[in-house]
């Protein structure tokens, strides 16, 4: 425990700045590897890049008088494309919060079912997790791409289940983000059976319990054997 | 007319400023973990802090949401300990309600909010000590967190008080000049752009004096506007140093 | 047994390394978190590096608010809690003509954590205002007769405000430590009540101290899993534990306050690990604090 004695009246002085999270770092870093890109400059929001005929405005910037300005505090990459104009966009330490986006893969976790529509949290945006939950559903007929009518919600997910799905409509004022699973490789991914151990999928709707090998009803995602989660 | 001596002969205010000087300002990013953004701001004795989380789902009525873009919501509030005079209510009495507001136009005017349809981004505001200026502290304080957080801005936005004293305008005001009575403006502008974000005076002032008083307003904001860039540019340089390259 | 803290980095890197869930741990926070605890806590650390018995690195500023009578910012680990006091007069209370009166209020704003919206205080911040309240009345740090400056016609009424500015759990020990180092910074002005008006008369140049008699200092704890003891509970350990503790001892090793609001039922042995953890941890606050006193003295 750190003994200090402070000298300055400076109230938050003894603040360090927060520390960032590394894996983002390393994406950088490849870019700037992989990509023909000048050395890093700092740039602030309402700075002035350049001109709309010598670049084209990527995430980070907005548009005005025909100028591309900056719109975050960051290093400004410019990528090659080829053909095109190259694409200039400024990125930062830490990911910005995403927001889910139309046809978006998401990670979410059941948190409630119902006969008609399961509600979930939405967890992860690709691969970028989110730091505040955002809800979602999913309706019965968007569950599985054939025999829509004859779904029953309690035989293809349970509260706590951790389902990958894609967006399809970002909601009204009524409703959350509207997912849909009717895909192979969307559906269950991780699932506890009721004894509380992690299940091994064994076919597209069922899964079974290691310890009691007992079979549930899952809808289960067709995953890459290296992305599934020991 | 107050006793006091707001300028003295040789051009001094009651603190030893010139009439265009503004008060030692310090300033500091990325101060709390919680928080997407943050940002800490001494403005002379003024202290004031920033919290902005977002965007984020809407929480609360659903009905306030815009499907194009996103609602910014904020809070103004002052400590119980930061005035004088031990203050009762720290937020939700009208003078705070009216901060809130204009807080809340000011930076509806400046941070990109088509690029979030039907979302939330939440502005709050804390003053810990009061000595005048605490507008501009707060709008100081609130482009600084939202840079921290990563969202999208036109421009910074930066915000200055001034006064009107014996023909000579004052940037700045101290608690003390300001409770003096007399001529006060409070602007917020966008410095690249120079766009005006929000003007508000109170007390008469001949039409005349009103050019010298903004143009002294908008010097100081540009000024400001210096000292918070170098404090943004500070802050980068120090979280790339403190990951490694 | 809460052992006093040694440096838990290499079981916490063992962990680390050993863990392939790890490899990703973003993944394990938000979609397993309990899972995640749970292997830190079977080597006898905590997923930010610490021992079991070990607090958060404490840093405290006294005096940064001129405004107010007296104030103080603590940080406990990523906590930060400041307290502000500002003394007005009034008459004593009609049952009690030679005390003043201590009036605790703890604000938990929206700013400091997402989980509290904006309005009317919630039942957290009520609760915790009244544990303070409770703690002030107890351990009897400071006299209510020094309060009283002319029995039943004035005295003085201590507002102390403590206002959280970043919420990382345990703000009910941060709490206590703000409010006993704002009180020791307190300077209240002289007053006399003149006897031919009846007013009183405030000289400003003459300021003296409280005189603090006791300085209690809280330790929190959770439980986790029904069996192990955490100290010093961060947010994301404090919504996984299924109870809480927290002891209040006074420099002289005496019971203030002992509150447990519910939760798994413990046995008199943890109970008194956590008696002894709480005095070690409060040689340690008033060692930190008179630290920091002599250095404002000296300026």
């Amino acid at each position: 425990m750190t003994m200090t004695s402070l000298q300055e009246t400076d109230v938050l002085s003894s603040v360090q700045p927060i520390t960032v999270h590394v894996i983002t770092i390393g994406r950088l870093a490849s870019e700037a590897c992989a990509v023909n890109m000048s050395p890093w400059k700092v740039c602030v929001p309402g700075e002035r890049l350049c001109s709309t005929e010598v670049c084209k405005a990527g995430s980070g910037t907005y548009i005005r008088h025909s100028f591309i300005f900056a719109s975050l505090a960051g290093y400004v990459v410019k990528k090659n494309e080829g053909e095109e104009l190259p694409v200039i966009s400024v990125a930062r330490e830490t990911e910005a919060q995403l927001l889910p986006d139309v046809n978006a893969i998401v990670t979410c976790k059941v948190t409630s079912i119902n006969s008609r529509f399961a509600k979930v949290h939405i967890l992860y945006v690709g691969s970028t997790p989110l730091k505040n939950k955002f809800r979602g559903t999913i309706r019965k007929e968007d569950v599985r791409a054939t025999e829509k009518d004859k779904v029953e919600i309690y035989k293809c997910f349970r509260p706590g289940d951790i389902v990958l799905a894609k967006v399809i409509s970002l909601g009204d004022v009524q409703s959350n983000y509207l997912l849909t699973t009717a895909e192979n490789e969307l559906g269950v991914v991780v699932a506890h059976s009721e004894a509380g151990v992690q299940m091994v999928p064994i076919s597209w709707c069922e899964m079974q319990c290691p310890r009691t090998h007992a079979k549930e009803f899952r809808k289960v995602a067709r995953v890459q054997p290296e992305y599934l989660m020991p | 007319m107050a006793g006091i001596e707001l300028l003295s002969d040789q051009g001094y205010r009651v603190d030893g400023r010139k009439p265009n000087e503004l008060r030692k300002i310090q300033a500091r990013m990325g101060v709390f973990s919680q928080a997407d953004g943050s940002a800490y701001i001494e403005q002379g004795n003024t202290k004031a802090l920033a919290v902005v989380y977002g965007p984020h789902e809407i929480r609360g009525s659903r009905s306030k949401s815009q499907h194009d873009r996103a609602i910014i919501n904020c809070q103004y509030s002052m400590a119980t300990f930061s005035t004088g005079e031990r203050k009762r209510r720290p937020h939700g009495d009208r003078k705070s309600s009216e901060m809130t507001l204009h807080l809340k136009q000011t930076f509806e005017a400046a941070i990109l909010t088509q690029l979030y349809p039907r979302s939330q981004i939440d502005i709050y505001v804390q003053i810990l000590q009061a000595d005048g200026g605490n507008y501009s502290a707060c709008v100081n304080a609130a482009t600084l967190a939202v840079v921290d957080a990563g969202i999208p801005l036109r421009d910074y936005v930066c915000a200055c008080s001034a006064g009107f004293v014996e023909d000579t305008p004052l940037v700045d005001l101290s608690h003390l000049e300001e409770s003096a009575g007399g001529t006060q403006l409070s602007l917020a502008v966008l410095p690249k752009a120079e766009h005006l974000a929000l003007i508000e005076m109170d007390s008469r002032l001949h039409q005349d004096h009103l050019e010298s008083m903004m143009d002294a307003a908008t010097q100081a904001c540009k000024d400001l506007y210096a000292v918070l860039d170098r404090v943004v540019r500070d802050h980068l340089q120090e979280v790339t140093t403190s990951i490694g390259e | 047994m809460l052992r006093r803290p040694q440096r838990a980095s290499k079981l916490h890197q063992r962990v680390m390394n050993t863990n392939s869930l790890t490899q990703a741990p973003w993944h394990q926070t938000t979609v397993e978190p309990l899972e995640y605890h749970r292997k830190f806590l079977k080597e006898n650390c905590r997923p930010d590096g610490r021992e079991l018995g070990e607090f958060r690195t404490t840093t405290l500023n006294i005096g940064s608010i001129t405004t107010a009578d007296g104030s103080a910012l603590v940080k406990l680990g990523n906590t930060t809690i400041i307290c502000g006091i500002k003394g007005e007069l009034a008459a004593p209370p009609a049952d009690a003509p030679d005390k003043g009166y201590i009036v605790p209020n703890v604000d938990l704003p929206p700013l400091c954590s997402s989980r509290f919206r904006p309005g009317p205080p919630g039942e957290q911040a009520q609760a915790a205002s009244q544990f303070i309240a409770d703690v002030i009345e107890n351990s009897e740090m400071l006299q209510r007769e020094d309060l009283c400056i002319e029995k039943g016609k004035l005295s003085w009424v201590l507002y102390c405000d403590i206002i959280c500015l970043d919420y990382d759990g345990n703000i009910l020990d941060a709490c206590i430590i703000a409010l006993l180092a704002s009180m020791k910074n307190v300077q209240l002005p002289e007053v006399h009540v003149n006897e031919q008006t009846g007013l009183a008369e405030v000289n400003m140049k003459k300021k003296r101290h409280l005189n603090i008699v006791k300085h209690p200092v809280a330790a929190s704890f959770a439980v986790f899993d029904n069996s192990i003891l955490i100290v010093d509970p961060t947010s994301d350990e404090e919504n996984l534990s299924t109870g809480f503790i927290t002891v209040v001892i006074d420099e002289e090793e005496k019971l203030c306050t002992v509150h447990k609001p519910g939760g798994t039922p413990l046995s008199n042995e943890k109970l008194q690990d956590c008696i002894n953890r709480a005095i070690t941890r409060n040689k340690e606050v008033c060692k930190l604090l008179n630290k920091v006193m002599k250095s404002m003295k000296a300026k």
